[in-house]
């Protein structure tokens, strides 16, 4: 039965708290109530009182008008999770609920401004059942004609994507085996990508995108993921990065006596990891088993498992098109930075973060107070003010010498 | 001096030979290691695996010479009772030595001082009185030492750490230049990639520039 606040959307309770990674028990804990409470809240037989409410934003670190919004449709289409087989459903759960933020705030965007036209090719049937490895081999040098990039080293990952019209993000999970997760909305029908830097690797990360890139332009199709679908819709996606940032023809070119050295020597051009490129090798058949299980033998025994040479060097590459978004609204469209936030619906630091803008962006100015000096107040007497008598020495008389 | 040295060798060796070195002396103390575990017990097995992993390695640098068109020799030394390899062009004379993991002097050796005299004209001449010395010093050229770096104790004995290539002060303590293969291959490459087309900017919506406009 309800008896609190009746627009209470039970749908943003359980986004908010799987957004923070928060358990039940300790939405609990944090807003002394019972779990049982927190349970009914969240499953709508029941709604929080105006204090209750209050205490929850608190709780999950949203206003409370984010509680009350209904919750928008945005669509069937699968999630596309780029991690470890092993990762927590937790992290999962919290990279979802925030590519659904971004998604949202690029639809309140749109009130604005207008997005670049989507330009993400879908190619093949969409079904990952019906992809050979040569197909994916053939996708990947389709989508680089689709974009007239030719087959050189590729500068900008993350910029290939905005340029097609793709929502990006990066955002720290504190789960370095989450790696990031795509999806095709349904809502505005354009693919959005969030990408973790947990790793803080700038060359890993270019990976992840050309790896979310993979699933967005070969698995439109695919309806939903199960766990027996996931290691290949996987591979997939793995193989496609590969061979759309080392295209067989050119990088074969250069590789044509693979070593270790020789892959560090063109690391700084190709932007990958030497790891990455051994396994183009072997899928190119440009090394044999027997010399790929050599090259790894030497790379642990360099002890680049723990961090490649030039890793540190290359930079994440950056997001340029929701903050351009933000400053052109905040700009050109006359719009506060204060009523941006508030139609946008988050809190300061969750927009900001996911706009790519910097932490403070969204935080009033320091005003400038009084700056008048002030006297010291002293208790003593010497603060009065008293005329003070100056009192002469005595003059010096000298005594006359006895005669 | 290192930038100099580095465009010196880069336009004397072509690429292919520091491209095809790695792999082969890679799979030449591989196979040093494989062998030694095969034929031989312990405690012969060490000194065995010391010794092919030196030999086989001579003999793989001399295959990338050719393999590069790079004159290659295997003179004996002096005096005689081995043979060291010895390769030459454009005037870069090139040996090979190896040291162990966590030390970088190279063994002194007759013929590796004589590699590493070529060097001479790179460090400031110091004038003595009583000895001309200026026959020693040539005026072009450069000494050039393929190093192999040995794993250390608790590593896989059959990879090695890695493979430098050092250019030796003529007294052999220590190198104008000592440099992973890595570096000197990267030198070879173009330095920049294909710059990406900057098309990621929204636009206003119409009826907003409209009002603007007005």
């Amino acid at each position: 039965m309800r008896n609190g606040i009746q627009s209470f959307q039970p749908g943003r309770m359980l986004q908010a708290r799987e957004a923070r990674g928060l358990t039940q028990a300790a939405i609990a804990s944090m807003t002394a109530k019972s779990p049982a409470t927190i349970s009914k809240w969240e499953g709508g037989s029941q709604t929080p009182e105006a204090a209750a409410l209050s205490s929850l934003s608190r709780a999950l670190a949203v206003p409370e008008e984010f509680l009350l919004r209904p919750l928008p449709n945005y669509g069937d289409s699968p999630y596309f999770f780029r991690s470890n087989s092993n990762i927590t459903s937790e992290a999962q759960s919290i990279a979802r609920r925030r590519l659904e933020w971004l998604n949202e705030i690029s639809i309140s965007l749109q009130d604005w401004i207008d997005w670049p036209i989507v330009n993400i090719p879908k190619l093949g049937e969409g079904d990952h059942r019906k992809l050979t490895d040569g197909n994916i081999e053939s996708l990947a040098g389709e989508c680089r004609r689709h974009w007239a990039m030719g087959n050189g080293p590729i500068e900008d990952v993350v910029l290939l994507l905005e340029n097609a019209g793709c929502i990006c993000v990066r955002e720290a999970l504190g789960y370095d085996r989450m790696d990031g997760v795509s999806k095709w909305f349904e809502n505005d029908h354009r693919p959005y990508v969030f990408l973790s830097a947990d790793k803080a690797n700038g060359v890993r990360s270019r990976f992840d995108a050309a790896h979310e890139l993979a699933h967005l332009v070969m698995h439109w199709a695919v309806p939903s993921i199960d766990y027996s679908r996931q290691p290949e819709l996987e591979r997939q996606a793995h193989l496609f990065a590969g061979a759309f940032l080392l295209p067989a023809e050119t990088f074969a070119a250069e590789v044509s006596f693979p070593s270790l050295d020789g892959f560090l020597a063109i690391k700084p051009r190709w932007k990958i990891s030497i790891a990455a490129m051994i396994m183009r090798c072997k899928q190119l058949d440009i090394i044999d088993d027997a010399y790929a299980l050599r090259l790894w033998k030497n790379y642990s025994a360099r002890g680049w498992r723990k961090g490649e040479p030039l890793d540190g060097s290359i930079e994440f590459e950056s997001m340029r098109l929701l903050p351009r978004a933000v400053d052109m609204v905040t700009g050109s469209a006359n719009v506060s930075r204060n009523s941006l936030l508030d139609r946008l619906g988050l809190g300061a630091g969750d927009t900001a973060s996911l706009c790519s803008l910097p932490e403070s962006y969204f935080e009033p100015p320091a005003t400038v107070t009084n700056l008048i000096p002030t006297l010291k107040l002293r208790n003593d007497n010497s603060a009065k003010n008293e005329s003070a008598e100056i009192i002469s020495f005595p003059s010096q008389i000298r005594k006359p010498r006895p005669t | 001096m290192k930038d100099t040295l580095i465009s010196y060798l880069t336009s004397s060796i072509p690429k292919e030979f520091f491209a095809r070195l790695p792999e082969s002396l890679e799979a030449a103390y591989f196979q040093a290691s494989a062998d030694s575990d095969q034929k031989c017990g312990d405690p012969e097995r060490v000194r065995v695996r010391g010794q092919l992993r030196h030999y086989y390695q001579n003999k793989a640098l001399r295959d990338v010479a050719e393999l590069n068109s790079i004159a290659s020799f295997s003179p004996h030394t002096d005096p005689k009772g081995e043979r060291y390899t010895l390769l030459s062009t454009n005037n870069v004379v090139i040996g090979r030595t190896a040291v162990p993991f966590a030390n970088k002097v190279p063994p002194a050796a007759k013929h590796r001082k004589a590699i590493a005299a070529v060097n001479a004209r790179l460090e400031p001449t110091n004038l003595n009185l009583f000895s001309d010395q200026s026959n020693c010093r040539t005026a072009e050229g450069l000494g050039v030492l393929i190093v192999t770096v040995h794993p250390s104790k608790a590593m896989d004995q059959s990879v090695p750490s890695h493979f430098v290539v050092g250019i030796p002060y003529s007294n052999l303590k220590g190198w104008h230049l000592f440099e992973p293969v890595a570096v000197i291959l990267a030198a070879y490459e173009p330095s920049v990639s294909a710059k990406s087309i900057d098309i990621a900017y929204p636009t206003l919506k119409k009826q907003l520039q409209e009002a603007e406009d007005r």
